[in-house]
């Protein structure tokens, strides 16, 4: 597993004090935290944060991480500096390394719930008993898109994990599983994959795996909950006159009439035409009336006419003359 | 090397929600911990009957994760972490209505 500065992670110097590293904590969480962060690798780096604060916070702690450290950077010949990773174990042979106790506080601190389980499998099972402790339940996101959720569609997710070998010793998982997603899933929804979690122990079952969903941005509608919301281009006369116009939605084109005297931000609803659901969501048309350029006589000599025609002074209420 | 097998997601939601002492496990928290959730109307949910009955949807189970959270990583009290869980539902509610409105404004 990947060696990580913990002092670097948490911006303070290698002598720091309590009050430092908490005071650093609060100024990272504000930033990093994902549910007050907008920034794209949030999670990652809060992950990252906690991981060295709750280390760093715990004098016990950080005396084994600092002589690990130390005895990393020893047998590598230089300190962890910025920049400085390699891949190592905890072995810890005697006379090399930190000590079996400072190594499994260092450990319990990291993997908690994993060393936790480990232990307490240790403490209760005896010889001839079989023992069982349930895996972890584990969490990610799954970003979907629109169409994803309307039709149901499978997609390929990569999972990260640590979980401890027979050993005792971390060990990182990489795999990916083919999910299949839910019709009418929403932004915000859980989905639960039962057994995808972490292995049990002794028999024991396997956790679930939780996926919190996201969608992609839509290049055309607006989500919310199950109803969508699209912006839709209308000519002038289509507005002014009312008419039959052709509108995209999820499940293919569809013929919208246009009441007369619609305006820009009209609002129109197609029932049903949302995400499916019981019942479906609506769809929301925004109307948007755009105007053609004059760029030809014919359409100079229209919009005069049309200038004429209407004596229309949009600038009234400002108490201004046309 | 790719998995060829297709798992089925289910949906958190009322057809197939998590149970009280699974909300409790998602959240790395007590029974009592989400009793009081509930009796302190943080989660705001029309239960009736006995804890072991209760049964909590997506939104739920999302909210009291991020409770728990806040009351970890900032150190706070659940009532200051229930605030801030209320205040940052209106600014993602706020958020998206902007963007409903003003695509290109809203980064």
């Amino acid at each position: 597993m990947e060696f990580k500065d913990y002092y670097k992670i948490m911006e303070v110097p290698r002598d720091a004090s309590q009050d430092d590293i908490r005071k650093a904590y609060r100024k990272l969480a504000r930033k990093y935290h994902p549910d007050v962060s907008k920034e794209a690798d949030a999670e990652a780096r809060m992950r990252d944060i906690n991981e060295a604060n709750d280390v760093l916070r715990d004098s016990e702690k950080r005396a084994a991480y600092d002589q690990l450290a130390a005895n990393v950077s020893g047998a590598n010949g230089a300190a962890p500096g910025p920049g400085w990773e390699r891949g190592f174990e905890f072995s810890g042979g005697e006379g090399q390394g930190p000590s079996e106790a400072e190594f499994q506080d260092f450990l319990n601190g990291l993997f908690k719930q994993a060393a936790h389980q480990r232990q307490a499998h240790q403490r209760q099972s005896a010889p001839g008993q079989t023992y069982a402790v349930r895996g972890d339940d584990h969490h990610a996101e799954i970003e979907v898109s629109l169409e994803d959720s309307f039709s149901g569609a499978t997609r390929d997710l990569g999972l990260r994990s640590v979980q401890l070998d027979a050993q005792g010793r971390p060990q990182v998982v990489n795999r990916t599983l083919s999910v299949k997603i839910p019709v009418g899933i929403r932004a915000g929804q859980m989905i639960r994959l039962a057994g995808q979690g972490m292995p049990g122990e002794g028999g024991g079952s396997a956790g679930d795996l939780f996926l919190t969903v996201r969608f992609a941005p839509h290049p055309r509608y607006q989500v919310d909950g199950k109803d969508l919301t699209m912006k839709l281009p209308v000519t002038p006369w289509e507005a002014a006159l009312g008419g039959k116009v052709h509108a995209p939605t999820m499940e293919g084109v569809v013929e919208v009439g246009i009441a007369a005297g619609s305006h820009s931000g009209s609002k129109m609803r197609l029932r049903g035409k949302g995400l499916p659901g019981d019942p479906a969501g609506d769809l929301y048309l925004l109307l948007e009336v755009v105007w053609p350029p004059a760029e030809s006589e014919a359409a100079k000599r229209a919009y005069q006419q049309l200038a004429e025609a209407a004596a229309f002074n949009p600038r009234l209420h400002l108490g201004v003359q046309a | 090397m790719k998995s060829m097998t297709v798992y089925s997601a289910v949906s958190v939601d009322d057809h197939a929600p998590v149970s009280v002492h699974e909300l409790a496990r998602l959240c790395d928290q007590q029974l009592e911990w989400v009793i009081t959730l509930v009796q302190e109307g943080v989660l705001n949910l029309e239960q009736q009957g006995e804890p072991d009955n209760w049964v909590f949807e997506s939104h739920y189970v999302g909210r009291a994760r991020q409770v728990s959270r806040l009351q970890r990583d900032f150190d706070v009290n659940l009532e200051a972490a229930a605030l801030m869980t209320d205040l940052m539902e209106e600014i993602r509610a706020l958020r998206a209505q902007l963007s409903r409105q003003a695509p290109a404004l809203h980064k």
